[in-house]
């Protein structure tokens, strides 16, 4: 009976040709002047003109004020400088950004720093900066790749190029009015994407499906299961996961390939924080420690916190087996809690390498040094989410496990 | 593409401990600033009402009441409490009560946001689809909940007993609270009731044939994972209230599941025995919903074993090999009706809820009547062998 809020304001459109309706939204959401953010891939490939096209027909009355073209590789202060000067000086009042993981962020911060008047986002390092909405800034997501995920969750990770550490910030702001599905994008990136998505996805079900939270129990502070609900979202995300997502890589479907991404944007939308765990920050770590993407760091961070958590999970992960490989698999494995729970770590990593090797053909295993590893020990210290995982913070564990 | 958007965020959920007093802070940032409180009959005499005023009324600024619903959702009910929410100049609807009051709650809202003054206007013309001008509307289900707070439909009785029935975004509850506090002592015959209820609507909403998204089927496996832990607890200790909330957020959950991917000829049947006959919904679904498990043979599109997969460790499947993942659904509602019967005695059949020969073929009649195939089909399958 522990009170609990769940909701997240995200809408999640799909289906033929969604990005048709674009103005009839913007209309209802009440903006008249949208300011466009995409990538100069999606450029060259002609899609952001056809967004345009969509937000300005119908003789809705509404206007494009700009088209910012960003990089994923941007310095987060940089990026938003650039974001908020041109939102800004055009005069407009909504947003709609297609891309991928960091642009999707800068958009929604972008928002954040609009709606509240508060230019400065590092104020929000502190979760308990709310910041109260004084400016109403619709703002509409359509993502290009796999798995993105922040597309409609209400968080968002800025890059600090003085510590070089990457902040989460949690707003309730951040979450996006409407999440459009888009599966002609989606499905046209390349396979190594593609696959990169699955492991994100996978990273987050797992994350998700074993966080637990702080509470106060009688006088001391414990840490207890998160609200059910959000255990259900990483439970649905991970049933079937392993044939949907070698069936979706296999054979090219847009329908399957849609299906997949939409099981994924659910999955954020559940989870929102509260199921980012150590998955999620390790991958972050060791990203910024080496300076490569956050998704390929993910392969190596889900085995080493899968091993890392084994001995606190025993239960969940034997729980998580039957929902990931199907109950008929399952019902052939020991009876034993700890046999189980070691046959999901087995599963996960063997379907980790086969994704690796099938389907990402460039794929070169991050090599972590002596000071990689205890730098990014340092790292995770930083990331609130690691407070989610539920074994106790233990850095030379964490170190043992890099090796 | 999708017809139509109400550009309303999804249902927030406030439940547990405290959700009461919780909800004053999150309806407060919403911008409601003056509540009508719409309220049943039997909860205002049953001091649910009291509850709840006791709980936010110095914090909430309630400045009408309209508590006169009946247990039938009528006209002339949404009618009256019209004109006293634009009386009172109210911004904000809060429903407390069972099925009707949230029906009158949900009715004053489409009013409100399409300038009609009368319901059965409704009676010849449609919802407007295209306006973006919203109520919010809070509800605080009382007792076991019914689900209903989770649909988008509408279903009031005009004065010639003619029903007017809504089915629209338009009518979606924006906040639902579910404080422990409102969930009262009742019978153990209705707790049997609500459980089997949102047992039904959830296993109903995850075998439906309409494409269902990962939230459908996260609210149905959330009912159905509360229900199997609190169901027989809740029936052996009804007094505990802890059992009693979870009870009532496992049918809020399996309401969400349900609606969202209603089985329209399954529900418009229901719909039409209770109007005939007087019965409580609640279980006529239950027997409708005995006789497709019993009756349907799971050759629909959905895939049997992704649902065993799915619904996943729990108490009353059990998986053996050689058998198809229809028959182990089938195998888990069975055992889990025969657990219950140990506890409670609940109806099996419509005549248990005494609907005679008579209406029996007065109902197949009606539901005929149109000369739908499928909705023959159906009739045969379950109205006559009773």
């Amino acid at each position: 009976m522990r009170y609990a809020e769940f909701s997240n304001g995200t809408k999640i459109l799909d289906g033929e040709n969604v990005i048709a309706d674009l103005h009839i939204l913007f209309s209802g959401l009440g903006a008249s002047r949208i300011m466009i953010i995409g990538d100069r891939e999606l450029m060259a490939e002609g899609y952001l003109d056809k967004v345009k096209e969509r937000v300005l027909a119908g003789g809705s009355g509404i206007a494009v004020g700009a088209v910012y073209l960003g990089e994923d590789t941007l310095d987060s202060e940089s990026a938003l400088k650039d974001l908020y000067f041109v939102y800004m000086s055009n005069g407009c009042d909504g947003i709609v950004v297609c891309g991928s993981g960091k642009l999707v962020d800068y958009a929604k911060l972008l928002r954040l720093a609009v709606s509240t008047q508060v230019k400065d986002i590092k104020k929000f390092f502190n979760n308990s900066s709310i910041g109260r909405k004084v400016v109403d800034v619709p703002l509409i997501t359509i993502p290009s790749k796999l798995g993105v995920g922040s597309e409609c969750n209400a968080l968002a990770v800025y890059y600090d190029s003085k510590k070089k550490i990457s902040r989460n910030i949690f707003n309730e702001l951040l979450s996006p009015d409407y999440c459009v599905m888009d599966g002609n994008i989606i499905s046209s990136s390349s396979k190594s994407s593609m696959a990169y998505g699955v492991l994100s996805t996978l990273g987050k079900a797992i994350d998700g499906f074993i966080a637990v939270h702080y509470a106060r129990v009688g006088i001391a502070i414990k840490k207890v299961e998160t609200h059910a609900v959000g255990r259900i979202f990483s439970k649905v995300a991970l049933t079937n996961l392993k044939v949907k997502a070698l069936d979706m890589l296999f054979s090219d479907d847009e329908e399957k390939t849609v299906g997949f991404a939409l099981d994924g944007a659910y999955l954020s939308k559940g989870l929102d924080s509260n199921g980012m765990g150590m998955i999620y920050s390790l991958a972050l770590a060791i990203s910024d420690v080496k300076g490569v993407s956050y998704s390929r760091c993910l392969p190596l961070a889900i085995k080493a916190s899968l091993k890392y958590n084994l001995r606190v999970c025993q239960e969940k992960y034997s729980e998580a087996l039957w929902s990931f490989v199907g109950w008929r698999e399952y019902s052939e494995y020991p009876q034993e809690q700890e046999e189980r729970a070691k046959g999901f770590v087995c599963c996960v990593e063997e379907f980790v390498d086969e994704v690796i090797d099938k389907y990402i053909k460039d794929y070169h295993p991050i090599i972590l040094t002596e000071d990689d590893r205890q730098d990014i020990a340092v790292n995770l210290s930083y990331n609130p989410h690691m407070l989610n995982n539920p074994r106790y913070f233990d850095p030379i564990a964490i170190k043992a496990v890099l090796k | 593409m999708r017809g139509q958007y109400n550009f309303e965020s999804d249902i927030k959920f406030l439940t547990g401990k405290g959700a009461l007093r919780n909800s004053t802070v999150t309806l407060s940032n919403m911008g409601c600033r003056r509540f009508m409180l719409i309220c049943d009959e039997r909860s205002a005499k049953s001091g649910c009402l009291k509850s709840l005023l006791r709980r936010v009324d110095k914090k909430l600024n309630i400045v009408a009441q309209y508590r006169k619903v009946k247990e039938k959702a009528c006209a002339e009910d949404c009618d009256k409490a019209l004109r006293l929410y634009k009386e009172k100049d109210c911004d904000s609807i809060l429903a407390l009560g069972d099925k009707s009051a949230i029906y009158v709650a949900k009715a004053v809202k489409i009013m409100l946001k399409d300038g009609v003054s009368f319901m059965s206007n409704y009676l010849d013309c449609a919802v407007n689809n295209i306006s973006s001008n919203s109520i919010p509307l809070t509800v605080v289900p009382t007792y076991l909940s019914s689900g209903i707070e989770a649909s988008n439909i509408v279903r009031v009785w005009n004065e010639d007993d003619k029903i007017i029935q809504l089915d629209t975004p338009f009518a979606q509850t924006n906040v639902l609270v579910l404080d422990p506090s409102m969930c009262t002592l009742i019978g153990r015959k209705r707790i049997a009731s609500t459980g089997l209820n949102a047992l039904a609507m959830a296993i109903s909403s995850l075998i439906s044939r309409k494409k269902v998204n990962p939230m459908t089927k996260v609210y149905a496996l959330d009912a159905i994972t509360l229900t199997t832990d609190n169901f027989e607890q809740c029936l052996l200790y009804s007094g505990i209230r802890k059992y009693r909330f979870n009870l009532a957020f496992a049918t809020v959950l399996a309401g969400c599941a349900y609606w969202s991917s209603p089985n329209d000829l399954l529900t418009a049947l229901a719909d039409l025995i209770c109007d005939i006959s007087g019965a409580d919904y609640r279980d006529v679904f239950n027997i409708l919903f005995a006789k497709v498990v019993e009756k349907i043979d799971f050759k629909w599109n959905f895939d049997t074993y992704a649902l065993v997969n799915l619904i996943g460790n729990n108490q009353y499947i059990k998986v053996q090999d050689g058998k198809k993942g229809g028959e182990i659904i089938k195998d888990c509602v069975n055992n889990y009706y025969a657990e219950l019967k140990k506890y409670v005695n609940y109806p099996l059949k419509l005549k248990d809820l005494g609907i005679d020969d008579l209406m029996i073929s007065k109902i197949y009649d009606a539901f005929t009547k149109d000369g739908n195939a499928e909705k023959e089909d159906l009739a045969d399958k379950f109205l006559k062998d009773e």
